[in-house]
This record gives C-alpha cells, sequence and structure tokens, in this order.
C-alpha cells in the first residue's frame, strides 16, 4: 500500500517534469528552425511575396535550307487560373464549367492541389488554333463563344485569366513529321530537370520538343520568358512598386539542311504503299537533304495536346507512324552490304578486282553446308567483282567471304560505321549490331555455331543490322572518295536574323584506299548501266548514277527492299538510300524511288540555277575539312 | 498576510506586454484590408487589458478566495446557463460555431467563463471531499458527471480543442489529487477511445490530422496553414526581421494576431524572442508551483494547479500547433493572442492566483514530498489561534 502512495506522489512530479522537458523539446526546435535550418524557410518566405508575370517568348523558326519557313508559331489563347484567387472564390470554377463541356473539374482541381506557389497562374485549358481552323467548324464556333463570353465578363471571374500564347506550328506536319518531331506540354519531370541550372526557364504549360529537331536543339529553341516580379500580398495587392524585370528573348532560329522540295518529292516517291524511308544527303557535305519516312503522323495535332484516343490510334497502330525509320529501325543490309565485302578483301588484298571466281551453279559448298544464290539456276561462267556486283551474285561473295573470314569482316563493317551511331543530330538513333564471333558465342554458345555464319554476313543476311542512314553513310562516304562526312540536318543556328552558330560536321575516312573505292565505284555504276544489271530500273537519262540493290530475306513475310546510290559517278551531288518494309524486291521497287528522288533533284536544282538561287547547294562544299 | 508574488506578476505583465506589441504588428493588414481603422484591434485589446488589469489590482488587495469557494457550486450553474445562451436569440454563429453570446453590445465566449468557474469547482470538490479519487461511487462519478456535462455542453458549440482541454485540465487535477493508477489509466482509455470516435467523425478533423501525420505527402492545401506558419518562424532567424517587418502577416499566414501569432512573433524577433516566451511560460508555470506548494489551504492548492495548467497547457498547445509538432487546432496563446473573453479570463484568474500568493506559508521542500497534505495543518493551527 505503501508504494502505491509513493507512486502517486510522484505522478505530480512527472507531470511537472514532463512539462519542462516540453518547453526544452520546443525550445531546440525553434533553434534548428530559426537558427539551423533558416535558410529553408526563409527562400520560401521570399517566394511567398513576389508574384510573377510572365511575358511569353516564342520558340525559335525552323527553316529550310532556302529559307523556306517550316515551323514558326501561332497566338492561341489559353485559360489560366490563379490558384490563391480561386481558393477564395470557389464557385468561380464550377460556373465557369458548367459554360463549356471541356473543362474538366477533378482534372483542374487535381492540378491546382499541386501548385506550389498559389500565386503564379496555372493553365487549365488551351484553346483551339484559332487560325488554321477555318470558321465554320463546330467546336472552334463553340470555343469562340466561351471565349468571347469569359472576355466580356471577367470582373465575374476573379482569379480566371485568359493569356495569349505563342504555339508551335508547322507548316508541313506530316511530310517532315519525323525530322522536325513535335512539341508537347512539359512534365514535371522534365519540369525539375530543365530548369536545373536556370530556375525560371520553363514554367508549366510550357512547350518543350519531344523529339527529332525540337528535341535535338531544345535549348536553342527555347526562348527564355520574360518576367517581372512584384512584392505583393497574399490577397494579390502591390506592397510596393518595385518590380524585378527581365525582357523577353525569342528562342533561336534553326536553318536546316533540308530543302523542302525535295523532301516533298521524297515523300511522294515513297507514297504510303509501304512503311519505309528515303533519305537524300549531299556525300560531300554530310547535310541531309530530305528525310521521309512513311507513314507519317500529323504533327500539328500531336503538338497541341492529344486526346487519349488519337494517341492511342497513333501509339497502337501496327505499322509504328512514330517511329523514325531512317535512324531508329535496323535491318539486315542485304545485297548492299557486299559493298563492303568487296572493299574488305580488296584492301586486304585477298582479291583482285580482275580475279576470276569460281563459276555460280547456284548453289556453294562450304563444310556440311550448302549455301544458294538469290539466283537458283546460277549466273554461269566465271565472275569477276564487277559481274559479281553487277548480278549481286551470292556465289561469287561466298568465296570472297571464305577467304576473309568472320574476324576480318566484322572488322571492317566497323570500321566501315555499322554498329556505330552516325553521329546525325536527331536523338534515339539506333547503333544496330555488328556480330562478332563474341556475339555468336554468347547467343548459340561456345562451338555452336558454324564458320558458315560468315558467309551469310558477307551477303547481308543473318544477324547483321544496320540503320539507313548508317548505311548512306557509308555510300556517301564511297561516293565521296573515301572522306565520309557527319550526317546532319542542322546548317546554322541564327538569332534576330543573324548568323550565330554553324554546324561543322566531323570527319573520317572509311578503312580502302582511294584505287580499291575506285574499284567499287565502278562495279557501283554497273550495277545500274551494264546490261540485265539488278539496278537497271534507277538508270536515268544523260546521267551516270551509281549504286547497289538489296533485298533482305524476311522470315516475319515479304521481303524488305533497299536501294542505295550517287549520281553523278563523277562528281557526286547526291546520296539517295531508300528503304522500304516488306518491299518485296530492291530493284523492282526501291529503285524507281531512288530515280525518282534523284531525278527530282536535278530537276529542282536546274529549276534554281536558272532562277539563280543555286548558291545554297553549293554552299558548304568548301568548309569541309577532310580529315585522314 | 504578506506582499504578493512579484515574479508572477512581472511575467503576467510582461507576457500581455509582448502580446500587445504583437498585435499591434499582426493586425494592422487585416484591420486595413477589411476597411477598419488600422488599430483597431490593438486599441480594443489595449482598452480590455488596462480595465483587466484595474479589476484585477481590486481582485488582488480585496478579494478573499472563501468566497470562490464557497459560490464555487452556484458560479458553476450560472456558467452552464451562459453556455445554453448561444442557442437563444443573444447567440452570434461565427464561422458555423455558436461559441459566442452578445447581450447588449456585450460581447463574450460562455466557454471562457466556464472552464473558470469549472476549476474552481472541482478544486472546491477535491478539497472538500478528501478521498473522493479513491471512491467511484460517491467520489469520482459525481465529480465526472459534473465535468462530463460541463465538456458536452463546450462540445455542442461546437469547441473541440477547448473540450479536449478541459478534460485535459481535469485528468491533471485528478493525478494530483492522488487517483489511483487504475482509474486514471481507465479515464484515459474511455477518453481517448470517445474523442478519437469524435474527431474521425468529422471531415475537417481528419484532414488536418492526416495532414499532421502524412506530413510532406499530404496535399498542400491541407497543410497550407502550417507550412505558413513554420515559413514565418523560420525566416525569422535568431533576432527576428524586426518588430513590424513581419512579411507573413499579409495574409500569407492564416489568423496572424490569434491563433498563429507566435509565428508572427517568431518572424520579428527570430530565435531571441521565441525563446524568451517559452522562458517565460516555464517561469510561470514554475511560480505557480512554489505558489500552489506553499498554498495556504487545499482549496488553493487545487485552484492554483489548476488555473496554471490551464494556461500553461494551452500555451503549449498553441505552440506544438504552430511548430508544426501538434496538428491544427484552434487555441490561442494565453495572454498573447486577440481575444476579449480569453484574455479577461486569463487576467482575472492570474490575479486569483496572484491573490491567493499573498496568503502563502513558507514551507520546506521536503514538507510538500513528505506529506503533501500540509496544507490542513496549517489550517488546523490557524484554528486554533487565540483570538484578542
Amino acid at each position: 500500500m505503501k508504494d502505491a502512495v509513493e507512486i502517486q506522489k510522484r505522478q505530480g512530479f512527472i507531470l511537472i517534469r514532463f512539462f519542462i522537458i516540453l518547453v526544452f523539446i520546443y525550445i531546440i526546435k525553434l533553434f534548428y528552425m530559426q537558427v539551423i535550418n533558416y535558410k529553408y524557410y526563409y527562400e520560401k518566405a521570399k517566394d511567398n511575396m513576389l508574384k510573377t508575370d510572365y511575358s511569353s517568348a516564342p520558340r525559335g523558326k525552323i527553316l529550310d535550307r532556302n529559307n523556306k519557313m517550316l515551323a514558326d508559331f501561332f497566338l492561341s489563347y489559353q485559360l489560366v487560373v490563379i490558384p490563391q484567387k480561386i481558393t477564395n472564390n470557389p464557385d468561380v470554377l464550377s460556373s465557369i464549367a458548367k459554360m463549356t463541356n471541356r473543362i474538366n473539374l477533378d482534372e483542374v482541381a487535381a492540378i491546382l492541389n499541386d501548385v506550389k506557389n498559389p500565386l503564379n497562374p496555372v493553365v487549365i485549358y488551351t484553346f483551339i488554333d484559332t487560325f488554321s481552323v477555318k470558321k465554320g467548324n463546330k467546336q472552334r464556333d463553340e470555343e469562340m463563344a466561351f471565349l468571347h463570353k469569359i472576355w466580356q465578363s471577367q470582373n465575374e471571374y476573379p482569379g480566371i485569366e485568359i493569356h495569349k500564347v505563342p504555339l508551335r506550328s508547322y507548316r508541313y506536319p506530316e511530310n517532315l513529321c519525323h525530322v522536325l518531331g513535335y512539341v508537347g506540354e512539359i512534365t514535371a519531370e522534365q519540369l525539375i530537370k530543365l530548369n536545373l541550372d536556370n530556375p525560371n526557364l520553363y514554367i508549366p504549360g510550357d512547350q518543350v520538343g519531344r523529339s527529332g529537331i525540337e528535341k535535338q536543339y531544345e535549348d536553342k529553341l527555347h526562348g527564355k520568358r520574360g518576367r517581372s516580379s512584384k512584392l505583393i500580398t497574399a490577397k494579390g495587392r502591390h506592397l510596393t512598386s518595385e518590380t524585378i524585370v527581365e525582357s523577353a528573348v525569342p528562342g533561336k532560329d534553326l536553318v536546316l539542311t533540308i530543302d523542302v522540295d525535295l523532301q516533298n518529292a521524297a515523300q511522294t516517291a515513297l507514297e504510303n504503299r509501304f512503311a519505309g524511308t528515303v533519305i537524300a544527303m549531299n556525300p560531300k557535305t554530310g547535310e541531309i537533304l530530305a528525310l521521309a519516312c512513311t507513314p507519317t503522323f500529323n504533327a500539328n495535332m500531336l503538338s497541341r495536346g492529344v486526346s487519349v484516343k488519337l494517341w492511342k490510334a497513333i501509339s497502337q497502330d501496327p505499322l509504328h507512324p512514330l517511329l523514325n525509320r531512317a535512324i531508329q529501325a535496323a535491318y539486315p543490309p542485304a545485297s548492299t552490304f557486299k559493298v563492303v565485302t568487296a572493299g574488305a578483301a580488296l584492301q586486304a588484298r585477298l582479291i583482285s578486282p580482275f580475279e576470276m571466281l569460281k563459276p555460280c551453279t547456284g548453289r556453294y559448298r562450304y563444310g556440311d553446308r550448302l549455301f544458294y544464290c538469290w539466283e537458283k539456276t546460277g549466273h554461269g561462267g566465271n565472275l569477276d567483282l564487277n559481274k559479281g556486283m553487277t548480278y549481286s551474285c551470292d556465289i561469287y561473295f561466298y568465296q570472297v567471304a571464305e577467304r576473309l573470314g568472320l574476324e576480318r569482316l566484322t572488322e571492317y563493317s566497323k570500321l566501315c560505321g555499322f554498329g556505330f551511331l552516325s553521329g546525325i543530330d536527331i536523338p534515339y538513333e539506333r547503333r544496330g549490331l555488328v556480330p562478332s564471333e563474341r556475339y555468336y558465342n554468347l547467343v548459340f554458345g561456345k562451338g555452336n555455331w558454324g564458320r558458315g555464319v560468315s558467309l551469310n554476313l558477307a551477303i547481308g543476311q543473318g544477324e547483321m543490322l544496320v540503320t539507313p542512314i548508317q548505311l548512306i553513310t557509308l555510300f556517301s562516304g564511297i561516293a565521296n572518295d573515301g572522306v565520309v562526312v557527319q550526317p546532319h540536318v542542322l546548317k546554322e543556328i541564327r538569332f534576330q536574323g543573324k548568323l550565330e552558330e554553324k554546324f561543322i560536321p566531323k570527319t573520317y575516312h572509311l578503312p580502302f584506299s582511294k584505287q580499291n573505292i575506285q574499284y567499287i565505284k565502278e562495279a557501283a555504276r554497273r550495277v545500274i548501266a551494264a546490261k540485265n544489271a539488278t539496278g537497271k530500273e534507277a538508270r536515268i537519262k544523260g546521267l551516270e548514277t551509281a549504286g547497289k540493290t538489296g533485298t533482305a530475306q524476311n522470315p516475319h513475310g515479304p521481303n524488305h527492299a533497299w536501294f542505295v546510290g550517287f549520281a553523278p559517278v563523277n562528281d557526286p551531288e547526291i546520296c539517295v538510300v531508300v528503304f522500304l518494309e516488306h518491299g518485296i524486291a530492291g530493284g523492282t521497287y526501291a529503285a524507281p524511288i531512288f530515280r525518282k528522288v534523284v531525278q527530282s533533284y536535278f530537276a529542282l536544282k536546274n529549276k534554281r540555277i536558272k532562277d539563280g538561287s543555286s548558291a545554297n547547294y553549293l554552299a558548304g562544299d568548301k568548309e569541309v575539312q577532310t580529315g585522314i | 498576510m504578506h506582499k504578493p508574488d512579484f515574479i508572477l506578476l512581472a511575467v503576467v505583465i510582461i507576457l500581455f506586454f509582448i502580446g500587445l506589441l504583437m498585435i499591434y504588428s499582426a493586425s494592422t493588414a487585416t484591420a486595413n484590408y477589411r476597411g477598419l481603422n488600422s488599430s483597431k484591434y490593438f486599441t480594443g485589446q489595449t482598452i480590455r487589458t488596462i480595465i483587466g488589469f484595474i479589476i484585477s489590482i481590486l481582485i488582488i488587495i480585496f478579494m478573499k478566495h472563501k468566497w470562490l469557494e464557497k459560490y464555487a457550486g452556484l458560479m458553476l450553474v450560472i456558467s452552464w446557463f451562459l453556455l445554453l445562451l448561444p442557442w437563444s436569440p443573444f447567440g452570434v454563429i461565427v464561422n458555423g460555431a455558436r461559441r459566442w453570446v452578445n447581450i447588449m453590445g456585450l460581447q463574450f465566449q460562455p466557454s471562457e467563463i466556464a472552464r473558470f468557474t469549472l476549476v474552481v469547482y472541482i478544486a472546491r470538490y477535491l478539497a472538500h471531499n478528501k478521498d473522493c479519487v479513491r471512491d467511484l461511487k460517491n467520489g469520482l462519478i459525481p465529480l465526472l458527471s459534473v465535468v462530463g456535462v460541463t465538456t458536452l455542453l463546450i462540445l455542442l458549440e461546437p469547441d473541440f480543442s477547448f473540450s479536449l482541454l478541459v478534460i485535459v485540465i481535469t485528468i491533471i487535477m485528478l493525478i494530483l489529487a492522488r487517483i489511483p493508477t487504475k482509474y486514471l489509466t481507465t479515464m484515459l482509455l474511455i477518453g481517448t477511445l470517445l474523442f478519437g470516435i469524435l474527431a474521425l467523425a468529422t471531415p475537417y478533423r481528419v484532414e488536418r490530422i492526416k495532414a499532421f501525420l502524412l506530413n510532406d505527402q499530404a496535399s498542400p492545401k491541407n497543410r497550407y496553414q502550417t507550412i505558413q506558419s513554420l515559413i514565418s518562424l523560420g525566416s525569422g532567424q535568431i533576432t527576428g526581421m524586426g518588430l513590424g517587418q513581419s512579411q507573413q502577416k499579409f495574409f500569407f499566414l492564416p489568423e496572424p494576431y490569434t491563433d498563429f501569432i507566435f509565428a508572427i512573433l517568431g518572424e520579428e524577433t527570430g530565435f531571441v524572442g521565441t525563446s524568451i516566451v517559452m522562458i517565460l511560460f516555464l517561469l510561470l508555470l514554475y511560480r505557480g508551483v512554489v505558489i500552489a506548494r506553499n498554498s495556504p489551504d487545499m482549496f488553493s492548492y487545487y485552484l492554483t494547479t489548476g488555473t496554471i495548467g490551464f494556461i500553461f497547457v494551452e500555451a503549449m498547445i498553441n505552440i506544438g500547433v504552430v511548430t508544426g509538432t501538434l496538428p491544427v487546432t484552434g487555441l490561442p496563446l494565453p495572454f498573447i493572442s486577440y481575444g476579449s473573453s480569453s484574455q479577461i479570463v486569463n487576467l482575472l484568474s492570474m490575479a486569483v492566483i496572484i491573490n491567493i500568493s499573498r496568503h502563502t506559508v513558507k514551507k520546506k521542500l521536503s514538507a510538500l514530498e513528505n506529506n503533501i497534505q500540509e496544507p490542513f495543518r496549517n489550517e488546523v493551527k490557524i484554528n486554533y489561534v487565540p483570538q484578542y
């Protein structure tokens, strides 16, 4: 009983001790907040006080090599909410939402819930492009009526504002979608990432590049918003007239190497019969003149906020319209690879260009395996390099590959740029695959694969994968007597009309001597010019062209078709690659497209010479430094 | 009879002075915004404080605490009646709560009066029924029903945090009356359960508790008050931004001159100011304990501990809310926050304590430890003083 009394007596003291400890806990907490960690709160307090008004800066324009407008901007309207004002009048939002069915209150509430500084405006709705959508469109008329209604009675809706913003607009939304890419509203993660160095560069609602040139040169294209910050109270009244002003700086303009007329011609030549790609390039300067891909998408529609339905339709399309096949899709190079095989053998002095190899009977025995020529009946007679290329005889190249061996073959293809990025300035490029001995060991296991794989590789079948841009880079190197110039889409950057920066491409030399390249060139010329040659469909009257066909065997469906070539042979100006997914045969389907593109190139060139504006085609020729 | 406890008196005066200063700084923006004279709140508070001090002086000099003891029951019944007034035509509804009564221009909060009379009543009850805390049927249950009725009336207003505070003070007083541990634990359990259910039954309280527990994950909207309060405190740094220089009072911080005045204090006077106020409250507690220890009888012992305890706990809860240690409640900071009824009642109850301090009997520290019932012996002695 006595113990119980003792305990009870102590309760009072425990209570007092508890209170004293509590006071000291508070003092320690206050010490931490006010003396140690004050900076954190101090910064936040500053944020509280500053109301920032942003004036928008338009994104830089994108022009083609002849100064034709590819992408500029239009002024659009955005419905904007100032969260602080809305919290005092929650009815405003619902009455706005009543006027139109385009605003989802739940979504808006979710956006407003995440707001950091309740004084800064939040975009809740972007109006339709009232400039490109004509009058009479039902949605446009509804929106304009809604817009005017808010405009007229803005005083009734405190906290709601209408801002005029410049939004991206593409002149050729379908034809250039894969080069220019598209823009989209900045995501929360991007906002953090892009604002790391410069905290006020982007604000929610800004447009950022999502793919293509728009993404690659985001830092150049993005303008700097003008800001004026005022010290104010939470209810929005100004405390002082002191302001911090930064004027708006528009984004830099990009001039591309693309010739939009040629691009349109290439797109027309491609049609929409196949999923495929055409790249046209100046082999001497590395300038991409045209880069067309099918199927296309509408970059304007994607940039202005996609509905879930449209996005589903685009992203789940079995033909993958968003895929830039020129740089992102890798395929077996097929017979076009024979150029590398031949070059490697010549360079290694394993064959001479005039050496006759064993005749083609349609089949070739290597070890205990039989390898076939695509011409089942055989080409008959002994073939030298020129004939082997002209008829794309597989048997000839099996023999070459046997001399070369796997290691040398893969080494040379790597030196030709396969398995590496071509360096084109469009994001998300793929490397393709050059299978080495190590690769086969990994995939099949040591000893589970035969040396015969090199025979398959020599004719471009098998595991080797290359992208169209890699192939055209190689061929432009051949056309340019061994000097490969980095392919690029950007020509120069201009700021307010003045040249600011020029793209200077890197160069490297193919692993073939000049003499050997001459042999390959001659063979490639014959591929088109010779009688009954595989590339005869690419023949153009009055113009010497060189090239190589390719038909990639495809176990999943019709064969893929390749054609890659350049013209004129003596002084190459244009190098073109055509790739058709499931294009059946390179000589039949891809070669005519090559012809059409080359023809329209020279037609355009002649027309421009006539008009006296050819300078754009020749400019830059001398500036490229030819390194080793 | 001797001199009153001047230290306690000084603490109270300093706290009031700080309060008036802070109210002047924190309320001007709001007064301006509401189209009032910018010093309206300050003037009102000053006048009330001065009137309160005059009455306090009268209390300190002339009052006998026996009077309170005598009329404790009557006063409690009157305050129950006052607690019902908000439902009459005199009631004033603010933000959906019936906490105010307006009789002929005189506005007051009945709950503030009730909390004082309740403490007086509990003190009398505990002093008069010596072993009541050990007797469940005849001691504890009648007392707890009285407390329950008062709390219920306050709860109905509704004023959740205030009724919770009343319960906490009752428990503290019972602990001092040496309530057996088993009764204490049962009471705590039942109380936690009841108030837990009540808290969870109202959505906005759940939101506040959620915002408190989830901390950073909670939506900023629900944490707005706490965030702004921490910003105010933190931006004060060591010595503060200077009196009147608070920026948060410009409507970033809600209730800058009532519930969150401590945050403005922190912003304008920094860690120096906040720790001084903390130490003043600690000093208040210490002087209260000294007076209680030396109190002339059991009634004044319980009255002192109850009153000081109430003010101290209320202050601690308020500072806990402001520093983000506790979920948001609506309790003011005693002496410092703006508020008519709480201000007057705090002042008058402190006057009663100081009055008691004039009658204290000096005891050794060991006296309290050895026998908590020492005051009774004093009473006995006084009774045997021969009359001349």
